[in-house]
């Protein structure tokens, strides 16, 4: 573990980043709109958007792991060390040694024909920190670490005889093997049962703890973010729209959209005749982003401003971020205003 | 494993009964040698009809001669060619058989080389000028005839090139075993033929299985786990992709020793592919025939078999119980 002595410096920052894909005759699709953000050691930042608002692939982007297609700008800066910048050798010592990912579909993740073993010593071998016989006990050790029963056994079976859950949890093994200082968790639990979720997303954070590692969270389940998240950004349209810790965002969300968000989820302490209010519309397509705020087609607030132009990222109360331009002319938002008229 | 194998090769012995009595009922109901006699031999009198029926138990009901046919197989003794003068045919065939091994055998070990080359060269070159380079070459070889394919070379080899440069380094046809030289130019051009036309199945299918592969989740997996992109190739992507092609190898395995009669034709070849239509069907000659196709259902069986033993021992979710 590296600790570094000044604090000044997050782990990481991402500084203004844009993703865009070139397609033969079609204009660049912009994925990703000049995100920037930060995150610290031991810290979990939840990332929260629909399909399609470029939150996977802003992380996959630092890890070079986007198709050649991909254009990149900006700055991903590991502890000064801009990612973007470095060759593909050098990026490569990078992944799974000091960030490493965990996917989202645990059953097409891991190899059908290697043990599970294999390949968390894998991760270790490949970046020459042990020999192969290392690699496996500790493969086993860190099996029994994320809860899988019987370690020594499960190490030499195949992906094929673990269940979901205990393939996720093997993927966490096999992420945390060289104590990464970053994780990065694409939807980690979306492909599971929900009985199953709670106990995984409770075991990732455990050892992120363990280790201490700061956690990227992505994903579209605002119950994980609530349980564990300490940040939270919100992304819409390649752009994040709204950013806070996670209680003053769930309590009083500040951006027309996390609104849409949490009123059409069910809560468990409403009213039982509440209707849900969907979000009228669908997300706009990354080839044909409206020229103005992205979300204004489908908001209830929007005027003539914005579709001329969009928002800014506006800090509107201490350390809460909202992308608006009617941040300060928004009404008051009352957790329980879902009406059962419409 | 082994006690799976056992079993897949007990099971197999049905099918090759099955099958060999129902082509022999065919092929006996459809040539009928005391016919041809009386035909070919107006003035033979009834000891050559007694010979005929002595030699063949044409006196007796199919099924009864089927049974003394396959006995006489098991041991190894396949009775006696109607068509080339009371020969034995287990000598013919199994010459006729090393001959054909000569060309298969080569060709077949050539093509899952190149198939596996190709295709992870195509695969990870997708849309590159390299992997149209190698499927308009494949689609070439799909789309040729064997016998327009056979027939250039031979004009290429034969006549041009000799033209240009008075040399001949190929023989054009028949199997000339003077030397090791000779040998091995009799082979060149018929391999070559054989080679071109099933490699450019097996390639096309190589590369969709490393295509889909390419892109499979687990291979990503490996990229963020730093693995080195060539271990990713070598390792990672070659055994998953193998699965598939295993399969594919083994049928092209299988049918090239089964005989190939259009490349034995144009290259005049004394194989078996040849044996069984020349001899054999336009012929009349049942015990012939019976050979070849007997030869031909075993081969499909066992490669049916090993591609299902290979395909359990690449792949952990195939387990035989």
């Amino acid at each position: 573990m590296n600790v570094s002595g000044s604090t000044n410096q997050p782990l990481l920052e991402v500084d203004n980043m844009s993703v865009g894909f070139r397609a033969k005759k079609k204009p660049t699709a912009q994925a990703v709109r000049g995100v920037s953000y930060s995150i610290e050691r031991g810290e979990t930042l939840a990332i929260v958007g629909e399909s399609g608002s470029g939150k996977s692939v802003s992380a996959m982007a630092m890890l070079g792991l986007l198709p050649s297609s991909a254009e990149i700008t900006g700055q991903v800066r590991l502890e000064g060390v801009d990612l973007l910048a470095l060759t593909p050798k050098e990026l490569r010592t990078y992944r799974g040694r000091r960030i490493a990912m965990i996917f989202q579909d645990p059953m097409t993740a891991f190899h059908p024909a290697f043990t599970i073993g294999n390949q968390i010593a894998e991760t270790i071998t490949v970046h020459g920190l042990a020999n192969k016989k290392q690699a496996l006990s500790r493969a086993a050790e860190l099996l029994e670490l994320v809860g899988v029963p019987e370690p020594g056994v499960r190490v030499n079976q195949y992906p094929h005889e673990y269940s979901g859950g205990m393939r996720q949890r093997a993927m966490v093994a096999m992420a945390i093997a060289n104590k990464p200082d970053l994780l990065i968790a694409d939807e980690p639990t979306t492909a599971l049962d929900v009985t199953i979720q709670a106990q995984v997303m409770e075991v990732l954070a455990n050892i992120q703890k363990e280790v201490n590692a700061a956690l990227i969270l992505i994903t579209h389940d605002l119950g994980v973010v609530a349980s564990v998240a300490d940040r939270v950004q919100v992304m819409y349209g390649g752009r994040i729209v709204e950013r806070a810790d996670v209680r003053p965002l769930f309590r009083a969300p500040r951006n027309p959209y996390t609104r849409g968000l949490l009123t059409s989820l069910p809560r468990v302490d409403g009213a039982r005749d509440n209707r849900l209010i969907p979000i009228p519309g669908s997300p706009p397509s990354i080839l044909a982003m409206p020229p103005g705020c992205a979300f204004a087609p489908r908001c209830s607030y929007r005027t003539e401003v914005c579709d001329a132009s969009a928002a800014d990222l506006q800090m509107v109360v201490d350390g809460h971020e909202s992308r608006c331009h009617h941040n300060a002319d928004l009404p008051e938002w009352t957790p329980l205003q879902t009406g059962s008229e419409s | 494993m082994v006690a799976y194998a056992l079993r897949r090769l007990l099971g197999a012995i049905p099918v090759i009964l099955v099958s060999t009595f129902v082509m022999y009922a065919l092929v006996s109901s459809i040539n009928d040698p005391i016919a041809e006699l009386r035909q070919s031999c107006p003035q033979c009198d009834s000891s050559a009809y007694d010979r005929l029926n002595d030699l063949y138990n044409l006196d007796q009901p199919i099924p009864q001669r089927y049974l003394s046919w396959l006995g006489g197989a098991v041991t190894g003794d396949l009775g006696v060619s109607t068509s080339m003068g009371e020969q034995e045919v287990a000598p013919i065939f199994w010459d006729r058989a090393k001959n054909s091994a000569l060309l298969s055998i080569p060709a077949a070990l050539i093509v899952i080389v190149f198939s596996a080359v190709l295709s992870i060269y195509s695969a990870l070159r997708q849309y590159s000028l390299g992997d149209y380079a190698v499927t308009g070459f494949t689609y070439l070889g799909l789309a040729m005839p064997t016998f327009f394919f056979g027939l250039l070379l031979q004009v290429f080899w034969g006549i041009w090139f000799q033209n240009w440069t008075g040399l001949k380094p190929f023989w054009t046809g028949g199997l000339h075993t003077e030397s090791i030289g000779d040998l091995l130019s009799s082979v060149a051009l018929p391999i070559t033929t054989l080679v071109i036309i099933s490699l450019a199945a097996d390639t096309r299918f190589g590369r969709a299985a490393m295509l889909e592969t390419r892109n499979a989740d687990f291979i990503r997996t490996a990229r963020a786990k730093g693995v080195p992109e060539r271990t990713i190739v070598l390792k990672h992507l070659l055994r998953a992709a193998l699965i598939p092609m295993v399969t594919v190898w083994a049928i092209t395995f299988g049918t090239l020793l089964g005989g190939t009669l259009v490349t034995e034709t144009v290259f005049s070849w004394p194989g078996l592919g040849r044996l069984l239509i020349f001899n054999g069907v336009f012929d009349g000659d049942v015990n012939i025939m019976m050979a070849v196709i007997l030869f031909i259902g075993v081969i499909t069986v066992l490669f049916n078999l090993l591609a299902d033993l290979l395909y359990g021992w690449l792949d952990p979710r195939v387990r035989y119980g």
